[in-house]
């Protein structure tokens, strides 16, 4: 190994594609501080490769032969717990991004996202930080202030449904016999509901749907 | 029938992900060199093979669609246990019913198919749950005893009808049946009156 190739950050890949792994290391081969070093294709071959040596970076494809991504995530990270870990993939961002956020890995790239956009997300992670595209960020925080102002979209559609009954005026007994569903559930609902919404009182749910316009009087 | 219909969708969905869309990564990866190559004054080839881009992303956008339709994708992406669990959070906030997993953390190698069985069992037992028991909680325990995988589904309903258990052919029980025939798992559902009912499956790995 020269003395460039010690300055720059190692990677190993592991995508059972060769064609995608070809790529990546093009990509690669035209920058001044990123090296492909290492290439896994099976579940397998890259925890070998994870046993043999150090790394500063991991390319995973999210399924590859042999176990889930998930799984290999978890085991790398049993192994080489301070291992930058980006998810490569060609699920939409919003499917599985933030499972593996929350598992270990630093980043989630779209296997078809622009040279450019990779390599920020190599370099970023191999700094320590963690990266998301600019899309799946601006969608997290559209949702995360959308329940802030409007906490009735974070229910599921029974939630809403038993809601809208309950500000209409409906006991718990009622709703349970419209939906064919017991006081017991129905009750649980209801707790779930101004637990959900952050109020104490049917009155307040009621008040609520009225200024949202989720339910009319008229 | 379900059963060869699941593997026959999933060697469908493994030819698209495997070879085609594959290959559509590998197509965007070189229109991208090919980008580089060509010298930023040529205005309109750059146009050109954006738009080229853009088309590539668009089908690979439709075949994630279908792989999406023909199998449980989750599945092999966050694998069994994880899937479970992300289903049960999706399933409670569906139907209020509250829904814990204990899920023992063991990396057990099972196959596409038996991951696929078993994901199968476990949403038709929660589906029967939510339509049929009126219980307010329900647990999924997947564990590890010896080499034997057991993997329960019980509630605190109004418990299966013993009519219904052992004749099976309601509630999907011929289908949850068949599966764990499949697997060479020994199945067995109990309902008990006022106090619930219970899915076990035991499998040899």
């Amino acid at each position: 190994m020269n003395t460039t190739q010690k300055d720059k950050a190692e990677i190993l890949i592991a995508d059972d594609h060769p064609i995608v792994c070809e790529g990546i290391e093009k990509i690669l081969s035209k920058t001044a501080d990123l090296v492909l070093s290492g290439k896994a294709h099976t579940g397998e071959e890259l925890m070998d490769k994870i046993n043999q040596r150090a790394w500063d970076l991991l390319l995973l494809d999210i399924a590859i032969p042999g176990a889930s991504g998930m799984q290999l995530l978890k085991e790398v990270k049993q192994k080489q717990s301070e291992l930058p870990v980006v998810m490569l993939s060609i699920y939409p961002e919003e499917r599985f991004a933030i499972d593996f956020l929350k598992a270990g890995a630093s980043g989630y790239v779209h296997k078809s996202n622009s040279p450019e956009q990779m390599l920020e997300s190599f370099r970023r992670v191999r700094k320590g930080e963690t990266y998301i595209s600019p899309f799946l960020a601006q969608k997290v925080a559209l949702d995360t202030v959308q329940l802030k102002t409007q906490p009735h979209k974070s229910l599921s559609t029974r939630e809403y449904q038993v809601m809208c009954m309950i500000a209409s005026g409906k006991t718990v007994s009622e709703i349970g016999k419209e939906l064919n569903l017991s006081v017991k559930t129905i009750s649980t609902h209801r707790s779930r509901i101004l637990k959900k919404m952050k109020m104490k009182s049917n009155a307040r749910l009621t008040n609520y749907c009225i200024k949202n316009f989720i339910i009319d009087f008229s | 029938m379900d059963i060869i219909l699941d593997e026959e969708r999933a060697r469908i969905a493994r030819n698209i992900h495997d070879d085609l869309s594959q290959e559509m990564v590998a197509l965007q990866l070189e229109l991208s060199h090919l980008q580089e190559s060509i010298s930023s004054e040529d205005r309109q080839s750059h146009k050109l093979i954006e738009h080229l881009r853009s088309r590539v992303l668009v089908v690979l956008d439709k075949m994630q669609s279908i792989v999406s339709e023909l199998r449980p994708d989750a599945l092999e992406v966050l694998g069994l246990i994880h899937s479970i669990e992300r289903y049960a959070q999706d399933f409670e906030s569906r139907t209020g019913i509250t829904c814990q997993c204990q899920m023992e953390e063991c990396f057990i190698e099972l196959d596409n198919m038996q991951n696929t069985h078993l994901y199968r069992i476990v949403l038709e037992a929660l589906n029967n749950v939510a339509r049929h028991s009126g219980a307010s909680l329900v647990k999924v325990r997947l564990s590890l005893e010896q080499s034997t995988l057991i993997l329960e589904i019980s509630d605190n309903g109004k418990g299966m009808d013993p009519k219904v258990t052992l004749n099976g052919k309601a509630f999907g029980i011929l289908g949850m049946k068949d599966r764990a025939k499949y697997l060479g798992g020994e199945f067995k559902i109990k309902g008990v009156a006022g106090k619930g009912t219970l899915i076990k499956l035991k499998l040899a790995i």
